[in-house]
């Protein structure tokens, strides 16, 4: 079984892949409650003409909203220690990631509980699935990861998760619960027969300008991020691979890569040292990039040695699968008419295309 | 009792049947869902290297069948059960009528949100969801409730998503010719099954 376990060992990471966990798990429990919920209508109600909203609250708390938070907390306990056994070190832990994800997921089981409440099934389950699901999915998709403060759906272009940028996870939880808060608030007004415009008025402005807020702000990225020491180096051969703490387990495959490439090039023409971004990177070295390196750590260095010492953008896009096919890691290249021109051309002129780019000035 | 009596029975059943089930509540609750999954479905999502498919699960195509289950599944809501006692070859017909309008209507419309939001390859995929989620509509109708049963249909959408490496799981997500003939299969033989009254008990 091939399943995503990029989450074990990195704490940050594990606080974001709990929030994709949660969207699914998150959204099924919405479904369950949204159908107990409905069921239950009646004796609520009947509840409700004989006593205070407040104990009802407390009722549907215990009873229907307790179990789900419990379970859902137990199944981070469960992630965290898996994470705790296999890195006892980590570069940058932070609680944000896991506190916005939580606040995100019992988003998802208030939306559920009120929409049972509140809709027939036929509205109530689809209106789950849509909130809890398919709306965060596609924010989480969408590029740039502007949207990304309103899900806790990850995925690549989404580079804050691994030395968390408090500022983001702050906004984020910021927005779960305060569209929380706000459900809560209307609901219970709603039940109390104490509408009043003055109230609802204040509810909606809080919501948009936490909405405002959040989608103003600029999209956060890994560049933001503070630069943490702790760190792990391996290195043979003159060669060195600094990686977080959280990633030390890439750091073999990574060396070994690094010292492929650097037996295929000239020394000037190589990078002798890699530096993930997160850390102090010195003057020469070529920087690792976060979520290419849990991705595939092999590929990150490939495409770090390729984009090294570069001004700006190479005209061509095939440093790294010729880089890659010359340390003998890639056997056959591609069939682009720069690439099969590069491979019957002498030594010499092919190095003088590698280093065309690095040489001009900035 | 005469033929024509019989006919005339039936028919005021099902019209008193389909305003219980509040057909207009569904048919404005299928719409709206239809609306808003062609919307997300339009939104251009770029594709992702390590896992391509992962943001084709977001678009409506595949949202779709998981939102439209939960609504026709209430809306047929046990639809033969007040004959059930007096189980007849006329029952087992209407509970075939029944399902063929269950797969028409989650087919045609998922294939045709795919088709607007994806053109012919996403219109596939959604076929191919439409008939398996139809499936499990059908062939859950019998033991849980069309709620429970719509959870089960959620399951079927997110399993994709978490275990991408086994093979079966994966039918949410990739298409060919196996998946959907199977899907057509599957539902055509719990088709014929209610029609024979020894498998007709285990199904409605």
């Amino acid at each position: 079984m091939n399943l995503d376990r990029s989450w074990v060992g990195d704490w940050n990471q594990t606080g974001s892949f709990l929030g994709v966990v949660g969207i699914l798990g998150g959204t099924g429990a919405g479904m369950v409650l949204a159908l107990h919920a409905r069921r239950n209508l009646r004796p609520i109600q009947s509840l409700q003409l004989r006593t205070s909203p407040i104990r009802v609250a407390r009722l549907v708390l215990r009873r229907t909203l307790g179990p789900s938070i419990g379970a859902w907390l137990l199944l981070c306990l469960a992630y965290y220690l898996v994470t705790w056994i296999s890195n006892p070190s980590p570069s940058a832990p932070s609680a944000w990631p896991l506190i916005s994800s939580t606040l995100g997921v019992v988003l998802t089981l208030v939306v559920g509980v009120v929409a049972g409440y509140f809709m027939h099934l036929s509205f109530a389950l689809p209106a789950v699935i849509a909130i809890g699901f398919l709306l965060p999915a596609t924010l989480g998709a969408l590029e740039p990861s502007r949207a990304a403060n309103f899900t806790i759906s990850t995925n690549t272009s989404l580079e804050v998760q691994f030395v968390p940028l408090v500022s983001f996870y702050l906004k984020q939880g910021l927005f779960f619960a305060v569209l929380m808060c706000g459900l809560i608030a209307l609901v219970s007004f709603a039940l109390s027969h104490e509408w009043r415009p003055y109230r609802t008025m204040l509810i909606g402005g809080a919501l948009v300008a936490t909405f405002a807020l959040v989608a103003l702000g600029s999209p956060e990225r890994i560049d933001n991020a503070p630069v943490t020491n702790s760190q792990h180096c391996d290195s043979r051969e003159n060669i060195e691979v600094c990686v977080l703490t959280d990633h030390a387990r890439f750091a073999p495959a990574a060396l070994n890569v690094a010292v492929k490439i650097g037996d295929s090039l000239p020394p000037s023409d190589a990078p002798l040292k890699y530096v993930e971004k997160g850390l102090r990177i010195p003057d020469g070295a070529a920087t690792l990039d976060v979520a290419g390196m849990r991705i595939d750590p092999v590929a990150e260095v490939i495409n770090a040695a390729a984009q090294w010492n570069l001004c700006a953008p190479p005209d061509s896009p095939h440093r790294a699968i010729w880089l890659a096919h010359r340390s003998g890691l890639v056997l056959e290249l591609p069939e682009f008419e720069e690439l099969v021109a590069l491979e019957n051309a002498p030594d010499a002129t092919q190095l003088q295309w590698w280093r065309e780019p690095m040489t001009s000035s900035c | 009792m005469v033929e024509g009596a019989n006919d005339f029975l039936v028919l005021r059943a099902i019209v008193i049947e389909s305003k219980a089930r509040r057909s207009g509540l569904h048919a404005a609750a299928f719409a709206g869902v239809f609306v808003f999954c062609f919307a997300i479905s339009s939104i251009p999502l770029p594709s992702i290297s390590s896992d391509a498919e992962l943001g084709s699960i977001a678009y409506g195509y595949m949202g779709f069948p998981l939102m439209a289950a939960a609504i026709v599944a209430h809306w047929l809501e046990n639809p033969v059960q007040p004959f059930v006692n007096t189980a007849t070859d006329q029952v087992a017909r209407s509970a075939v009528a029944s399902g063929i309008v269950v797969v028409a209507i989650l087919v045609l419309s998922s294939a045709c949100i795919g088709w607007m939001g994806g053109g012919i390859e996403a219109s596939q995929i959604s076929l191919e969801n439409g008939l398996w989620v139809a499936a499990i509509v059908l062939g859950l109708r019998r033991w849980l409730e069309p709620s429970q049963s719509a959870i089960c249909v959620f399951v079927y959408g997110a399993v994709g998503l978490f275990l991408p490496s086994i093979g079966v799981f994966v039918i949410n997500r990739d298409s060919n010719i196996y998946e959907l003939a199977g899907g057509i299969i599957v539902i055509g033989s719990l088709l014929v099954a209610i029609l024979y009254p020894r498998t007709r008990k285990f199904l409605i």
